[in-house]
């Protein structure tokens, strides 16, 4: 009997759709979406361009901050939510924001790769013309104690299950934390004071570009973020996926078999990337938005 | 028939045609004009009677001013055509072959009374061309069924008549059946008894059934009018067998001995040691029975048949020892492999280590059919037809799998038909309902199924990739999963490598060369434990309508009036699991094994809920109509004339809809000049526009979306699936904060909404807004004459050509997609889709009359471009319109070339020779030769993005092309007839009786490795310049490469080396099927 019910499903959903959409249906408008899948840059999340509004307050300068988004659908429903895990507040939580002062000890293994100090020695084996390694601050965990297990990190908002003229909507999302003030104590002993710290983040005007051309990689929004007795403004542009650069070249959505490159970059073509130096991340140079 | 008796029927039926007692279903026309012996002048009024065993009652029509008649709706079967006219002598004219869906001209004269006999010769033998139609192709009836040794034994054991296609000229065996002129089998229309028996999922025939079954087949290749749409290939056109006013049947016996087949011949591999020899033949055998009769004569007739079928096949697989030149270096470092004279490494079966099983098919066909007279001029047909077949594999070679494999296909199609004829059979209606519906599935054989929680579908599968590469964790030994004890161990290690190596994982599980490290004495490439895998339980059903309307007129000549309108309702029951709810993959390295096809959704982070499986509806609409004239015009020419118009939409699995493919419009327009005027030759062409009807399988894969999500366990964190492989989870379950390896370039960010596992699944695939609908243009031209009786010579020129194309595409490699038109659009930075064929066939059918029959053929063609089809031949993936083709712009590069139909030259001959002894007994021999040259080779590698075999190294077909294949079949029968009605047939076919092991397939993968599309220099060959051209080794001084590679660990290009190439790139992979031989008792009554 279920199964005659399902397969009836089937039928009438063709039948009835037909009668619905006649024969001159226009395709369908695409659900909303947003991304977390692999690309071809191996980069999950959304890289987010604030410019600053207008502010009050003394507050650091920023100027981008990277994003991660999932959309969530519980199967058999029509229930579209984003999930949203900013850089910021994460920042703060797990010490990228608050770090302790400088080790003396050389630690290696925090420095292969890196620009500066591919080849990392121990200060104390040092000869001259050896690159000897700074040691990066200790990162430091914070909490707040009203959000014990950092639920707070991820933000849950609305979303529309269709674009309306090729937006999907998102329901305005609100973080706070509450860092106390605590002495920290350090990887390498000792401890350091760190003050409290209020921190609000309020998204609003969340607009996911939707259609076949920008199918969700792109989203606007507006930030008010709060930290202390700063608060600043930003218009929010932001895209998928990240792929790091240094030159527009890396950027090139297209292979380029003369210059060794077997894929594109895995930005859209649409958006005609070029490599924003400053912070080394492929951009649009086109206003998506208008794309369709 | 006296004098008074026929003016009466003249009177009563007054007018141009009239009607007849028994208006029968049917397609084919005979017609013609009577002229007067004497005078050459047409003659009015006669009375022209068409009766055949296959027609209820008979068929009357009366010629017109023009000595016109036309006979339409007529059954395929053999007619007798009688004349009647007051003043002449009565005419008779027996045999004259009618097929299915064919315009036959018989022109014939009277003789007057008055004029004495033999003084005029007045008619000749019947005509067998087609001279209403420009269809290419050929029709399959009873004779050529029963006399020419076909339809080799394989796959189910059902004889089924789907093999028919083979016998077009222009027909190209695929993967999943027959293409023609160029199109793939997904591409073509598939019809039984007016109803479409296509896989509405992915377009391939779904239904099968003994050729017993069936009363003619109709193989059009091309040319068809706006009566057939919803197909880019060609039209399969079953017709089975009806009931008759006398009791008929047979009843059947065919066996297939496995000890008269020939081995099949063994692949060798250089990469893999396991060896395998698959599908040996080992029995099949059918039988069955069918019988058709009156319920109530001339009103209700019957025709039911039964035929199981059985084919049992064997497998082996044992492991193979590389054996090594041995230079007795004490330290062995001078070790290397020793070759065989056919240049593959020396291989040698370890004893103990083979094992065989039984593979079993079985097949209950049976078809049912009503045929019934509702009045003179009206009748109903209802028909049952079906098939359940079951495949079982009933275990797996390998110790660590569960169980074997379980494939189920079961198809029913129920037709119902009615045709009538109105205002004296000038207005002829035709009309279908029907219901096609087919069940598949893929499951275990240990009878556990989807959602169970026990057996080989509660347990996950473990496929294992680890190589060499990295020496810190070194690829897996064949001891990890195979129980070898004893000497089959110490085989393994037959020069002490283990004693010398400190490689080893798991005891005694590896035996490296130390001469050549990284090769291994018994090598593998991957290796599977664990439950089924992926399962599917899946339910297609079309359910269709559709009816036409033929009126018969005259207006500067005679018309053939033909509308009518369709509509097909699809629907995709799709359900769908991984065993155990998930599947562990090894990456290469073996730092960690991949978890990603889990079914389910997240409701917050890290927050996943698991679906043992998913199922999904799917469905669609189509809608069609057309109006098509055949016009002839003094029976000189032939003019048709006609229009499709079609809708398709289809809707995803939550109802909305998913694509709208609108409002479609095919022009069909051809010509037919008949030089003779009497039926004997034709000289044809046609242009015609076909649209596809996409296949619902993309309702369910890209319109509907599909919630995946998943982890990476790290081994370094514990997971170790071999630690117990009877429980292979342990600790790569999720979502743990220990084994999991977030996802991504920082892999561990903190910036990852879920930090233990991510969505994999995608959701639905936005569409191009101006998506236009898939089609090809046709051009058919060429010409036939009868040069002997029932005898007749053609020529063919066809030219096709893709219009707008559907696929899936990606602007960034990969990281979202969308529908579109390539090279149209959205999808304007793609190049358009391509593929041109171009085929001359020359031929000679002979049907089968004065003992003898007979069809050669030869088509010469070209195929080429950048596009196969609705299917991917370099790796078989079936998913029509969303196939990776077109998915990445890198993937493009060197895609242009011969297309893997591109067989330059097909020869097709059948022929046949009945020998009377006397009334009693007959002798019947058949031969039958086919060649056909070989398909191009091509270069493939992986895609860093798409992974093996995506990537074409050098152009498309820069590897040469693979030999050809000839098969020479022979039959033999003798018929021993016990009176007029009861005959018993004993038939012995032997199938490649010259014993041809051609090679069929080669290994196409030059190397498992990412490298980079190579592009030659002008004017230089690919292979040469890319140090290639000694297949897999390199060419060029120094033993380099001119080609490049993407390293996956450095993200680094560099230059390949001669350790990236597949060593068994060219080597076969298949072979023709040995020499076979079956045998058959026929008893007809």
């Amino acid at each position: 009997m279920k199964n005659i019910r399902i397969g009836l499903i089937g039928i009438s959903s063709a039948l009835a759709g037909f009668v619905l959409q006649g024969c001159f249906a226009q395709q369908p408008l695409p659900e909303c979406q947003v991304f977390t899948g692999d690309s071809v840059a191996g980069v999950t999340n959304y890289m987010a361009l604030l410019k600053e509004t207008g502010h009050t307050g003394t507050c650091d300068d920023l100027t981008h901050m990277e994003i991660g988004l999932t959309r969530i659908n519980p199967a058999g429903t029509t229930d579209f939510s984003v999930l949203m895990r900013a850089q910021r507040p994460v920042d703060f939580v797990i010490g990228n924001q608050f770090t302790a002062s400088t080790d003396t000890e050389n630690d290696c293994t925090d420095y292969v790769n890196t620009e500066d100090c591919s080849e990392c020695v121990d200060p104390i084996d040092a000869m001259d013309g050896d690159n000897v390694c700074q040691e990066e601050p200790d990162p430091v965990t914070r909490t707040d104690p009203a959000d014990a297990t950092n639920k707070g990190l991820t933000l849950k908002g609305k979303l529309s299950q269709f674009p309306t003229d090729g937006i999907c909507s998102v329901d305005p999302m609100t973080s706070t934390f509450n860092f106390q003030a605590e002495d920290v104590t350090l990887v390498d002993g000792g401890t350091e004071s760190f003050p409290s710290v209020a921190q609000k983040l309020e998204w609003t005007n969340f607009k996911i570009i939707m259609n076949a051309k920008v199918p969700g990689s792109y989203f606007t929004a507006n930030l008010k973020l709060t930290e202390g007795t700063c608060s600043a403004n930003y218009d929010v542009t932001a895209f998928w996926p990240i792929v790091t650069c240094t030159t527009d070249d890396e950027c090139d959505p297209n292979s380029n078999l003369d210059a060794g490159r077997v894929t594109g970059s895995g930005i859209s073509a649409e958006f005609k990337p070029v490599c924003n130096v400053d912070i080394g991340v492929c951009v649009p140079s086109v206003d998506v938005a208008k794309l369709k | 028939m006296s004098r008074h008796s026929w003016l009466f029927r003249v009177t009563l039926l007054a007018g141009v045609t009239v009607s007849s007692f028994v208006f029968a279903q049917g397609s084919a026309v005979v017609t013609g004009t009577v002229t007067d012996a004497a005078t050459d002048q047409p003659l009015e009024d006669v009375v022209v009677t068409a009766t055949s065993p296959a027609l209820q009652g008979e068929e009357i029509m009366v010629t017109d001013k023009a000595g016109l008649y036309r006979i339409s709706q007529l059954p395929p079967g053999t007619y007798t055509l009688r004349l009647e006219k007051q003043g002449y002598k009565v005419f008779t004219r027996a045999e004259v072959g009618v097929r299915v869906d064919r315009t036959i001209r018989v022109n014939l004269k009277l003789q007057p009374e008055s004029v004495q006999a033999d003084t005029i010769v007045v008619n000749g033998t019947p005509p067998t061309v087609d001279v209403g139609s420009t269809t290419t192709g050929v029709n399959i009836g009873k004779d050529f069924i029963n006399k020419i040794s076909f339809i080799q034994p394989g796959g189910s054991g059902v004889r089924s008549f789907e093999s028919l296609a083979a016998a077009a000229p222009q027909s190209n065996g695929d993967d999943f059946g027959y293409g023609f002129s160029g199109a793939q089998s997904p591409e073509n229309l598939y019809v039984v008894d007016g109803m479409s028996v296509g896989d509405p999922q992915y377009g391939t025939n779904g239904a099968q059934f003994p050729v017993e079954f069936v009363e003619e087949a109709e193989v059009v290749t091309g040319g068809y009018q706006a009566e057939y749409g919803r197909a880019t290939g060609g039209v399969l056109n079953v017709v089975t067998k009806s009931g008759s006013n006398e009791f008929h049947g047979s009843a059947w016996i065919n066996w297939t001995p496995g000890a008269l087949s020939g081995l099949k011949k063994s692949i060798k591999s250089d990469a893999d040691a396991f060896g395998t020899q698959s599908d040996q033949l080992w029995n099949t055998a059918d039988f069955g029975a069918e019988v058709g009769g009156p319920i109530i004569k001339d009103k209700l007739w019957f025709y039911v048949g039964f035929s199981p079928s059985f084919a049992r096949t064997r497998d082996q697989r044992w492991i193979n020892q590389f054996l090594i030149d041995d230079k007795g270096t004490a330290d062995k470092s001078d070790d290397q492999y020793k070759l065989d004279a056919d240049g593959f490494i020396a291989q040698k079966e370890i004893d103990g280590t083979r094992q065989s099983r039984f593979n079993d098919s079985r097949t209950f066909s049976y078809i049912g059919k009503l045929t019934y007279l509702i009045n003179a001029d009206q009748n109903l047909s209802l028909s049952v037809v079906g098939a359940p077949t079951t495949n079982v594999t009933p275990f797996a070679f390998q110790p660590g799998r569960v169980s074997g494999d379980l494939t189920t296909n079961n198809s029913t199609t129920v037709s119902m038909k009615y045709s009538g004829g109105f205002l004296d059979k000038h207005l002829l209606v035709d009309a279908n309902v029907g219901w096609f519906h087919l069940e598949t599935a893929d499951l275990p054989s240990d009878g556990s199924r989807i959602g169970d929680n026990f057996g080989s579908a509660a347990a996950p599968a473990v496929t294992f990739r680890r190589e060499d590469e990295d020496t810190q964790t070194p690829g897996h030994g064949v001891a990890d999963f195979e129980n070898l004890t004893g000497t089959a161990a110490m085989a393994c290690d037959p020069r002490g490598y283990l004693a010398t190596t400190t490689q080893l994982i798991r005891g005694a599980n590896r035996f490296l060369l130390a001469g050549i490290v990284g090769k291994r004495v018994v090598t593998f490439t991957e290796y599977s434990i664990g439950g089924h895998g992926y399962m599917e339980e899946v339910a297609v059903d079309r359910y269709q309508a559709r009816g036409a309307v033929t009126y018969i007129a005259q207006l500067l000549g005679h018309h053939i009036l033909k509308g009518g309108a369709d509509l097909e309702v699809l629907r995709n029951d799709n359900k769908k699991a991984y065993s155990g709810g998930n599947f562990l993959r090894e990456n290469v390295t073996g730092s960690r094994f991949d978890d990603l096809r889990r079914f389910g959704y997240y409701t917050g982070a890290d927050e996943a809920v698991e679906q043992k499986y998913i199922r999904q509806v799917s469905s669609g609409i189509g809608i069609g109509a057309y109006v098509q004239d055949s016009w002839s015009i003094m029976d000189l020419v032939t003019l048709n004339l006609g229009v499709r118009y079609e809708n398709q939409q289809l809707f995803a699995a939550d109802g909305t809809l998913g694509m709208t493919l609108n409002n479609t419009l095919s022009p069909r327009v051809g010509a037919i000049y008949d030089f003779t005027q009497q039926g004997r030759s034709k000289i044809f062409a046609n242009y015609a526009r076909f649209y596809e009807a996409v296949p619902i399988n993309i309702a369910d894969r890209a319109l509907s979306g599909e919630n995946n999500f998943g982890y990476r366990h790290l081994r370094s964190a514990g997971c170790d699936p071999l630690a117990d492989p009877g429980s292979p989870l342990g600790a790569c379950n999720g979502p743990n904060a220990t084994t999991n390896q977030n996802i991504g370039a920082g892999l561990d960010s903190p910036y990852n909404v879920n930090q233990y596992g991510r969505l994999t699944g995608a959701g639905k695939t936005p569409i191009d807004p101006n998506l236009k609908p898939q089609s090809t243009d046709e051009f058919v031209g060429g010409g036939e004459y009868e040069i002997i009786t029932d005898g007749r010579i053609g020529v063919t020129y066809t030219k096709r050509w893709m219009n707008y194309i559907i696929e899936d595409m990606s602007n960034d490699e990969g990281s979202t997609y969308f529908i579109g038109n390539p090279g149209y659009g959205l999808a304007s930075a793609f190049p358009k889709a391509v593929r041109d064929y171009d085929g001359v066939t020359v031929s000679f059918t002979k049907a089968f009359s004065d003992g003898w029959m007979g069809q050669a053929s030869y088509t010469w063609s070209s195929l080429r471009g950048n596009y196969n089809g609705l299917f991917r031949p370099e790796t078989d993936q079936l998913n029509p319109n969303i196939n990776s083709d077109f998915d990445l712009k890198s993937l493009l590069v060197n895609q242009t070339g011969p297309l893997s139909a591109d067989n330059t030259h097909n020869i097709k001959v059948y022929a046949a020779k009945e020998f009377k002894v006397n009334t009693s007994l007959s002798f019947v021999l058949g031969l039958t030769y086919t060649g056909i040259s070989g398909s191009p080779i091509n270069y493939l590698a992986s895609h860093p993005v798409y992974g093996a075999d995506e990537a074409f190294v050098l152009p498309r077909g820069s590897g040469g092309r693979l030999p050809w294949v000839h098969h020479l079949n022979a039959k033999g029968g003798v018929t021993y007839n016990l009176n007029k009605d009861n005959a018993i047939t004993f038939t012995a076919d032997v199938f490649n009786f010259a014993n041809f092991q051609a090679v069929t397939a080669v290994d196409q993968t030059i190397s498992t490795q990412d490298l980079l599309p190579f592009v030659a220099p002008a004017g230089k060959n690919p292979q040469e310049a890319a140090c290639l051209a000694g297949n897999n080794q390199p060419q060029c001084a120094g033993g380099k490469l001119a080609i490049s590679k993407y390293n996956e660990t450095t993200a680094e290009v560099e230059t390949a080396t001669a350790s990236d190439l597949n060593p068994n790139f060219k080597r076969p992979i298949a072979y023709q099927s040995p020499i076979s031989v079956r045998f058959g008792v026929k008893v007809t009554f």
